[in-house]
């Protein structure tokens, strides 16, 4: 469970904080980690996306090199996806990750 | 539930992970939120945030609980602040015996004026004991002077203290040494009964005396009151009546035994004067003896 974010990272109200859970939660826990760069969190320095690190992978074209990092982090994140899709176009990529019903999109530009 | 505080140990010492785990520990058993340790979670985000300003709050009223509790940093200061700039006899009473080396201080005012009397460990005074020869004494009588004594008060007396406060200026004050007197005891006491075996008689009233004397002889310009030496008529059976004799000495070199009887007052009050500082002997300066 957590407190219910969108995708601006406001916290949704209604009269009270709401609370997500389940595949929401995952989701949410997701976004918020692929919105984190690596090193922005004082109190846990490693966790967040190592954005150095995926736009190296772009840049040597290496798509499969890209879903075994994505698959890890969902992995470590405790997260059930169905599928995971990565495109590479000109300097941006596309992510998009399948849960069951419902989809997670991402862009990452260089 | 607190977090911050308990009412049974007062401010608790957490650290950032320990609120939030407590917050968290919270919402589980309040209202059966379960959020996980994890950093993915917004919630931790939050709490962690707001843990690092709640851990500042915890660490500043520890800190200032510490410094006003009795003993404290605050504590002292207050008291320091009270006590030595307070003006009431009781204040400079207390400020000039807690000066390490005064035994015993007397203060005695009149509009305007006022005597300071003060008995000292001999060890601060000159060979004629009329003179303090100890600087470092006089500059913390001085202090406590300076601290205490109202502007406008002029101090009598025969012994000097000058200082000079921090806009350099001269202030002088004048106290007075204290006078020991020693009392020369003779008590004759008379029985009910004179077959009757009385035991520790002596002994028994050299307890009473000593109790008398540690509660109503304890400081300067306490005048002798034979009355006060009547108690064991009351407290031991079979002492029918007492007899008191006493009489005032400067100093303590003379036995008891060597006294003219004449010497000694039966039954009547001593007066002392402000300066004057009763001092006992009940072993060696108490002679009691039994009457027909």
């Amino acid at each position: 469970m957590d407190i219910r974010i969108d995708n601006d990272f406001n916290l949704a109200f209604n009269s009270n904080l709401q609370l997500v859970d389940s595949i929401e939660e995952q989701k949410q826990r997701l976004f918020i980690f692929l919105k984190t760069p690596k090193g922005s969190l004082f109190y846990d320095p490693q966790w967040g996306l190592d954005y150095s690190h995926v736009v190296k992978l772009i840049k040597i074209n290496s798509l499969a090199q890209i879903k075994t990092y994505l698959f890890n982090i969902i992995q470590d994140l405790k997260i059930d996806i169905v599928n995971l899709d990565v495109k590479i176009q000109s300097n941006t990529i596309s992510i998009v990750f399948h849960f069951p019903n419902d989809t997670l999109n991402m862009e990452v530009k260089l | 539930m607190s977090i911050l505080f308990d009412s049974d140990f007062g401010i608790l010492k957490q650290n950032i992970k320990q609120i939030v785990e407590t917050k968290r520990e919270n919402l589980r058993n309040m209202h059966r939120i379960v959020i996980n340790d994890d950093p993915t979670s917004i919630y931790n985000i939050i709490a962690t945030s707001l843990a690092i300003i709640e851990e500042q709050i915890i660490n500043e009223v520890n800190i200032l609980f510490s410094k006003i509790s009795p003993g404290g940093e605050y504590f002292k200061a207050i008291e320091d602040h009270i006590s030595i700039k307070s003006t009431t006899f009781n204040a400079v009473h207390k400020a000039l015996t807690s000066i390490d080396g005064i035994e015993y201080a007397n203060i005695i005012s009149t509009a305007g004026k006022a005597n300071i009397y003060l008995i000292l460990n001999e060890s601060l005074l000159d060979s004629t004991k009329t003179n303090i020869i100890n600087s470092d004494f006089k500059a913390k009588l001085w202090e406590t002077l300076y601290k205490t004594i109202p502007s406008g008060t002029i101090l009598e007396g025969n012994i000097n203290i000058d200082g000079l406060n921090q806009q350099n200026q001269l202030k002088s004050y004048k106290v007075s040494l204290g006078v020991r007197k020693y009392v020369y005891l003779k008590v004759k006491y008379q029985l009910d009964l004179q077959n009757h075996i009385y035991l520790n008689i002596d002994s028994r009233i050299r307890d009473i005396y000593t109790r008398i004397v540690n509660n109503n002889y304890t400081n300067m310009g306490i005048k002798f009151e034979y009355q006060d030496f009547f108690a064991p008529v009351n407290e031991i059976k079979g002492i029918k009546g007492l007899k008191i004799f006493a009489v005032l000495k400067d100093d303590d070199k003379t036995q008891i035994a060597n006294i003219n009887d004449s010497e000694f007052k039966e039954n009547q009050d001593i007066d002392v004067k402000p300066e004057e500082l009763l001092i006992f002997n009940l072993a060696d300066n108490l002679f009691i003896d039994i009457t027909s």
